[in-house]
């Protein structure tokens, strides 16, 4: 048989097999190199060769990823620029304008400087907007990028682009690349966890967190903090653990009759997955049962029980960690500030969302690093593109607001294996263009794999005819933020 | 050498000789060893990639790769040198390449060279070869001989046939995606022992006519199609294109040949004389996604939506992946840029743009409508023949005198009695006839009435405008209005409409002043008094001076108003000296003569032509007279009452149905005028364009005939041509992955160089030819050639023998077990527990979900459950919403349909198993199916062994019944100590139980079927 196509046939099944399965550090991306030499035997037999050092020596075990969606200024909260106050209400330069799209700005349009004060923080000194205190106080933990662009200037294709490499459908998303190549490390819980906040799944809807042709056992499991916070987990009304225990032994005896006659291994995986769904009923609402927390915890990150908030997220991606889940994938909507009304414009929606989420990211900063986990946690804040210098005065609108923006925006990381107290690149006067250090989406995928201990150009994964990657054919390591 | 070489090799088309393949048993074959080692390793720098290529060299050409091999010296040829070389700065390939060579692949090369270096053109891009039918095994299925072949090469041996009960589970949830009922079993079982293979044919042939095998193969091909009811990116908007998903179901169950099939779709608008079905099957490239986000640029998404087309085209019928190509040549496969953009300008000339409406659209309404489209089309002919028949009989004489007596109040809407061509509109809609039958206590001469009804504070109101009859106002002219009130309203009025620019300004009033026209206290508004008693027939009075109505002017409409209430109009009548002459009133003679005197415009033009003609013939016209008997005369509109009414109806419901009609997006091209220009769009991008380009296919593949215009039409012929090597190809692999799980050629998806090899190469070709010349490439055909063969009908039981030596089981010894795809998943168990709706086509349905699934930026949408059997349809029914699928598709591994995707990848995860444990639609099909073994027997074990055979098509052993057995008593034993739990869990299943007593046992039966349905023989195809 074709090798190719056998590490494609036989990777599902093995994979399939293995999800949940606790194999430490398993590496199918570097699996495909050993069976392309010729070891083609090794998917075949069914103990997998070990490769728990997949490339490099990993920086970070885990990752925990907060997104904006909708896309924060960075003018208003990480990147300050005197100048706009200056020319506050003047026409932009013409040069602005060459070549560009806009997505709603119409026009010539005018400056807005930041309504928001900066102040300096921690022992490096990072400026950092007034809205985000709390965030201010752990400055000294968080590796800034200033100088990050993109290709894509619609949301659902931005978010595509950060979360696959691609802006269009179809392609496997970050967390499960990474569950994929590096496998599991809780036998009870899914590897790859989202939560959502502010009552909207992203604009790119699940494909964000989609499996593309990757087998969907490695897409991420959105866990819900109302009703079953797995699908269908809760057994019906009427039914109890024991009769549930008993039903599923039942199912299991009867395929165990069935393996014995038809020969089949799949009928051997299936009883195992039954086994691992009875266990994960009771091990996800344990894990996603915040009022477990003592009180000072949840006044930490400003938590409250049955409540559905970013705050609780935040809360319970520190327990998913704890509890080595592999990547944990927050969204939280409302950050698309273009100014057309109060519900949308920097000065009443853009305090609002820095308010809800300022004390819970800095809190989980601290309970990380006070738990001994930030060494090996990484943890990446960021929106899917930035916002332009200019007002956005759509239709004449008198609340104020940016437009899209993808040439330059600001994120950043902390922990696992990145610089703390770093500000990475420069934007120029206006904060309109990248001054130095460009960063671009594929950049800060191949650096975030790294970091993984993963090299983006060897975890690959043949379809359709050729080898797809994360990073597509781009991306270069960024050596200047790690530690 | 190479001169000496490359005359006789051209001509003979390989490097060395065709038959060096086969000469040495240690040379390793061109398209199976070498090929892929070259394309892997040696293609991203010389191969088909213009721009990456390095130092001109192309090995993926004879011409190349002479460059660099001598055929029988390798360690001559520069090839070998260079792969095997220490000098690290002429090694191939450098080291700075993903991969290096390994010593197997080095050896493969030079044992390729030595053996005569044989070359082959790929494949999958020469056109099919009949080969031999191998003389293998005793069927005489020729399938069935080429499989043997191999078999018996390998070393194995082919298991014997399954029983008939896996056997016909087999069939029907690969033919129809259902399993067949316990009775269709039984009967299968018998006939089987009396005509084993005429049980089977028998079989066959019902399930391929069965109601259901549309919706089965149907549900493949919305996968390819990227089928959604949304139209996908952030806003995700709802679209209509389900009468679209109904059009494939049919054209599987009608047996549409894939030709036709492949032609309506890709250009059904194009082909001569386009019929609204075959327009409709465009809407298959209209699955493209489209962007409504806000400050999206529409030419960059409708770019994504052409190459979309591209791709699925490639992919659908040629299994190439051409995406590669969108921003450099491909880098294996010989496809470039420049003849990506070519074939891209088949679709570039579609007037889609990705509209916000979608435009282009047809007014498409669904089948089950259209079925009840005809008798109701029926329905109004049968009511106007017999109108007009009627009306034909009817005698009128000419007015009785007393009838057009002088002093008798004037008409104007009068106890069923209208103007001549008025326009009666309640509420703004034309009625034909709104008169009822009056209540036996009316009046005296009144047997006609108008009953109104009005929610508080709404206003309804019956108008009477535009006839042949305005009349002119008279000194002391008085209308007299009767009516009862039968709720009192808030109040009536009388509004009367001049032909001046007062129109309606002219109003009496009883009651309050709640009108929302006029000024009070001005003849527009005037108060006549209070309300009349309810209950009570009266006679309202108004002077039409007071409501500015001067003598001279004309009136040209009445109204009848209510603001609540209920009211029994009798009608409006005028009280003056001066009456107006009425056509309606006289007879068919009188009319003819005076029908000049009336504004002409009101006659619709062809009676117009026909009054006219009518003056200069003295034969009386039929049907014009017929015309005026049910139009004009009243007193003819009077006995015709029952048939207008009828016919009225019959219009209504007709209207009713066709406005159901949704817009469908489909394909039109742009007239010639407006055609756009194509160019390659360098990295792809839409801002970037290059160099223009026309429409052309890829020159790997065979031309398009220079004399065919180069649009859809023609590229839908140029796939299904004969010479074209991949079309049949490619969907009998797509068929046979179906029925045995793995494709002849496992990657469905890539038939490229990439791609894998075939299994059975003869086989392939075999099928692919036979399907198009013998079976004119008639789908069912091909399936009956397949099922019927022996190798479909083997054992799938597997020996520690076959797994060692065949694991994947390619050589088809046994029978693959294959897991169940989502649809069938959860059809199968709707239809075990006997709750699955047999409704076909229409909107997509909304089953339970659970709370939340939705959230859609920007888009408010909701889940809104289905009611009634809309619940329980199948599966290809449910919404698709791109942003956010049905879970459970999801969870068994559908795709998310936003791009074409030729395969599924199936998995078995423990979220799979919390669906089948939980889901309350899977539970409620257990309730079902507890329902069906309770009522089968009153004995538990009766019950259980019953629901067994229900589930699984067979008896259970007696080992498994135990096993079973000793849950119920267990659980059993729960329930009856807790009898409020087994309430809960049969309500949980919908399923209510009037007798107390039989709860635990009815749920403990209910979760014995719940068990049922997540064994792993029930999820899978065995």
């Amino acid at each position: 048989m074709d090798p190719r196509s056998q590490l494609f046939l036989e990777g599902h099944q093995e994979m399939t097999r293995r999800w949940f399965l606790g194999q430490v550090g398993l590496g199918i991306g570097g699996l495909a190199f050993s069976s392309l030499m010729g070891d083609q035997g090794a998917l075949a037999s069914s103990s997998l060769p070990d490769l728990s050092t997949p490339h490099f020596a990993p920086k970070a075990r885990r990752i925990i990823c907060l997104h904006m969606a909708g896309s924060p200024p960075q003018q208003d909260l990480f990147d300050p620029k005197p100048l706009l106050e200056e020319l506050d209400g003047q026409p932009c330069p013409d040069d602005f304008l060459d070549g560009v799209i806009f997505p709603f700005i119409k026009g010539h349009p005018k400056i807005l400087a930041s309504p928001y004060k900066f102040q300096r923080h921690g022992s490096c000194g990072m400026e950092i907007s007034e809205l985000m205190p709390h965030l201010g106080g752990v400055a000294d933990e968080i590796c800034l990028i200033r100088s990050m662009y993109t290709e894509q200037f619609n949301h659902a294709p931005a978010q595509l682009f950060i979360y696959s490499g691609s802006s269009r459908f179809g392609r496997p998303s970050m967390g499960s690349w990474l569950t994929w190549g590096l496998g599991s490390m809780n036998e009870d819980l899914p590897s790859f966890v989202v939560l959502v906040s502010g009552d909207k799944t992203p604009s790119a809807g699940k494909s964000v967190w989609g499996s593309g042709f990757l087998p969907s056992v490695h897409q991420g499991v959105q866990c819900r903090t109302s009703g079953d916070p797995v699908l269908y987990l809760g057994n019906p009304p009427g039914l109890d653990r024991d009769s549930r225990r008993r039903s599923v032994d039942t199912i299991q005896q009867l395929d165990r009759i069935a393996a014995e006659k038809d020969g089949d291994p799949e009928t051997i995986a299936r009883i195992k997955q039954y086994e691992l769904a009875f266990r994960m009923q009771t091990s996800v609402p344990q894990v996603m049962d915040i009022s477990r927390e003592k009180q000072s915890t949840l006044d930490d990150y400003g938590a409250e029980p049955g409540k559905s908030s970013f705050a609780n997220n935040c809360l319970l991606a520190r327990r998913l960690i704890e509890q080595d889940v592999r990547f944990v994938q927050l969204f939280d909507w409302g950050w698309d500030t273009h100014g057309t009304a109060p519900h949308d414009d920097i000065i009443t929606q853009l305090p609002k969302k820095c308010g809800e989420s300022d004390k819970p990211v800095a809190a989980l900063i601290r309970d990380l690093r006070q738990r001994g986990l930030l060494d090996d946690t990484l943890i990446i804040w960021t929106g899917e593109f930035g916002r332009t210098a200019m007002n956005e005065e759509r239709n004449g609108s008198k609340f104020l607001g940016r437009d899209h923006h993808p040439h330059c925006y600001s994120m950043w990381m902390a922990g696992g294996g990145v610089k703390k107290g770093y500000v990475h690149g420069e934007t120029d006067e206006l904060g309109y263009r990248i001054a130095r250090d460009p960063v671009h989406v594929h950049d800060l995928q191949a650096t975030i794999l790294h970091l993984m201990g993963i090299d983006h150009e060897k975890l690959v994964y043949p379809y359709q005819g050729r080898d797809f990657r994360l990073t597509d054919v781009h991306g270069k390591l960024v050596p200047g933020i790690l530690a | 050498m190479l001169v000496s070489l490359l005359v006789p090799l051209l001509l003979c088309g390989t490097l060395g000789s065709v038959t060096a393949d086969h000469s040495a048993e240690n040379t390793p074959g061109f398209a199976s060893e070498v090929r892929p080692i070259l394309s892997r390793q040696c293609l991203p720098c010389h191969g088909p990639d213009t721009k990456t290529r390095k130092a001109d060299l192309r090995l993926d050409r004879r011409e190349g790769l002479l460059r660099v091999v001598q055929p029988g010296n390798a360690a001559d040829s520069e090839l070998i040198q260079r792969i095997t070389t220490t000098d690290l700065g002429d090694r191939m390939p450098p080291p700075d390449h993903a991969e290096s060579l390994s010593d197997a692949e080095i050896s493969t090369l030079t044992r390729w060279i030595s053996g005569g270096a044989s070359w082959q053109k790929h494949w999958a891009f020469q056109i099919p070869q009949l080969s031999e039918i191998p003389d293998h095994g005793s069927s005489e299925n020729p399938i069935d001989a080429f499989i043997a072949e191999k078999i018996a090469t390998a070393g194995l041996e082919a298991n014997g046939p399954a029983s008939p009960r896996t056997l016909i589970r087999r069939v029907h949830l690969d033919l129809i995606g259902l399993p067949p009922t316990p009775d269709r079993v039984a009967r299968f079982v018998a006939d089987h022992e009396k005509d084993r293979e005429g049980a089977w044919l028998q079989l066959v042939e019902e399930l391929l006519a069965s109601e259901s095998f549309g919706e089965r193969w149907a549900s493949i091909w919305l996968d390819l199609a990227r089928y959604a009811d949304t139209k996908g990116y952030e806003q995700d908007g709802n679209r209509n294109i389900w009468p679209w998903r109904d059009w494939v179901i049919q054209a599987f169950d009608r047996d549409l040949p894939f030709d036709q099939f492949t032609i309506e779709q890709l250009a059904g608008d194009l082909i001569d004389s386009p019929e609204e079905s075959t327009r409709l099957a465009t809407a298959f490239h209209r699955n493209t996604m489209t962007n409504d986000e806000g400050g999206t640029q529409n030419e960059e998404f409708r770019v994504a939506a052409v190459v979309d087309r591209v791709n699925t085209t490639m992919q659908v019928w040629q299994g190439l992946t051409a995406g590669c190509a969108q921003c450099h040549d491909h880098k294996y496969d010989p496809l470039s840029q420049k003849e990506y953009y070519q074939f891209y300008d088949f679709f570039n000339q579609s007037a889609d743009a990705d509209r916000n409406n979608e435009h282009p659209v047809l007014s498409i309404l669904g089948i089950s409508d259209k079925e009840l489209l005809i008798p109701a089309r029926q329905r109004v002919e049968e009511t106007l023949s017999v109108l007009d028949e009627t009306a034909r009989a009817l005698e009128i004489p000419e007015p009785d005198p007393a009838e057009l007596d002088s002093s008798a109040l004037d008409v104007i809407a009068f106890n069923g009695h209208m103007p001549a061509l008025c326009q009666e509109l309640v509420d703004g809609r034309q009625e034909s006839w709104p008169w009822v039958a009056a209540p036996e206590d009316a009046p005296e001469g009144i047997d006609q009435v108008i009953r109104q009804v009005a929610p508080a504070g709404q206003t309804r109101q019956v108008y009477f405008e535009r006839s042949l009859h305005p009349h002119i106002v008279t000194e002391g002219d008085r209308y007299l209005i009767d009516a009862r009130i039968l709720e009192a309203p808030e109040s009536m009025l009388l509004q009367v409409r001049l032909d001046d620019d007062t129109v309606w300004e002219h109003r009496a009033y009883w009651g309050t002043t709640s009108f929302g026209h006029g000024t009070d206290g001005t003849p527009s508004l005037l108060h006549h008094g209070d309300l009349p008693i309810t209950g009570e027939w009266v006679r309202l009075e108004v002077a039409a001076s007071k409501i500015g109505l001067e003598a001279g002017t004309t009136v040209v409409g009445v109204a009848m108003t209510q603001i609540g209430g209920k009211i029994e109009w009798g009608g409006v009548r005028r009280d003056s000296t001066r009456h107006t002459e009425r056509d309606d009133l006289l007879g068919y003679q009188s009319f003819l003569d005076r029908w000049s005197e009336n504004p002409s415009d009101l006659f619709d033009a062809s009676i117009r032509e026909a009054l006219v003609a009518s003056q200069d013939q003295t034969d009386s016209n039929e049907k014009l007279e017929t015309w005026w008997k049910k139009t004009l005369s009243t007193a003819g509109k009077r006995l015709l009452e029952p048939q207008l009414q009828a016919h009225d109806q019959a219009l209504k419901e007709q209207n009713r149905i066709e406005a159901k009609a949704v817009p469908v997006p489909v394909m039109v091209d742009l007239a010639n005028d407006q055609a756009r220009s194509t160019h390659i769009l360098n990295r792809g991008s839409y801002l970037v364009p290059g160099d223009e380009v026309t429409a052309e296919v890829p020159q790997f593949l065979p031309p398009m005939d220079p004399n065919t215009p180069r649009h859809r039409l023609s590229l839908a012929h140029w796939l299904l041509s004969a010479e074209n090597p991949l079309t049949a190809r490619v969907h009998v692999n797509r068929v046979w992955e179906q029925l045995f799980g793995t494709g002849l050629v496992e990657t469905l998806e890539d038939f490229g160089t990439q791609g894998a090899l075939p299994s059975h190469p003869e086989l392939l070709d075999w099928l692919a030819i036979t399907w198009q010349q013998e079976d004119r490439w008639s789908h069912k055909a091909l399936l009956r050639r397949i099922v019927t063969s022996e190798t479909y009908r083997r054992s799938s039981r597997s020996s520690a023998n076959q797994r060692q030596i065949d694991p994947e089981n390619r050589l088809l010894s046994r029978a693959t077990r294959i897991r169940l795809a989502a649809e069938i998943v959860r059809d199968q168990a709707l239809s075990i527990g006997g709750i699955l709706s047999p409704k076909k086509f229409g909107p997509p349905v909304f089953p339970p979900q659970p709370e939340g699934i939705w959230q859609v930026v920007y888009n408010g949408a909701g889940w809104r459950e289905s009611e009634g059997e809309d619940r329980v349809r199948r599966s290809l029914y449910t919404f698709f919403r791109r942003t956010a699928p049905y879970p459970t598709m999801l969870t068994f591994d559908a795709p998310s349909r936003d791009v074409c995707q030729s395969r599924r990848i199936r998995t078995n995860t423990p979220l799979q198993a919390l669906v089948m444990l939980n889901d309350p639609v899977v539970i409620e099909a257990a309730a079902g199916l507890a329902r069906i073994s309770l009522d089968h027997s009153s004995q538990l074990t009766e019950s259980i062994a019953h629901a067994f055979e229900r589930a699984t098509c067979r008896p259970p052993s007696a080992q498994e019944l135990d096993h079973l057995v000793q849950l119920s008593h267990q659980q059993q034993q729960t329930f009856e100590l807790d009898p409020e739990a087994a309430r809960l869990f049969l309500e949980s299943g919908r399923w209510t139980l009037e007798e107390v007593k039989l709860h635990p046992r009815a749920a403990t039966l209910m979760l014995i079927a719940n068990v049922l349905m997540n064994l792993d023989e029930i999820l899978v195809r065995g």
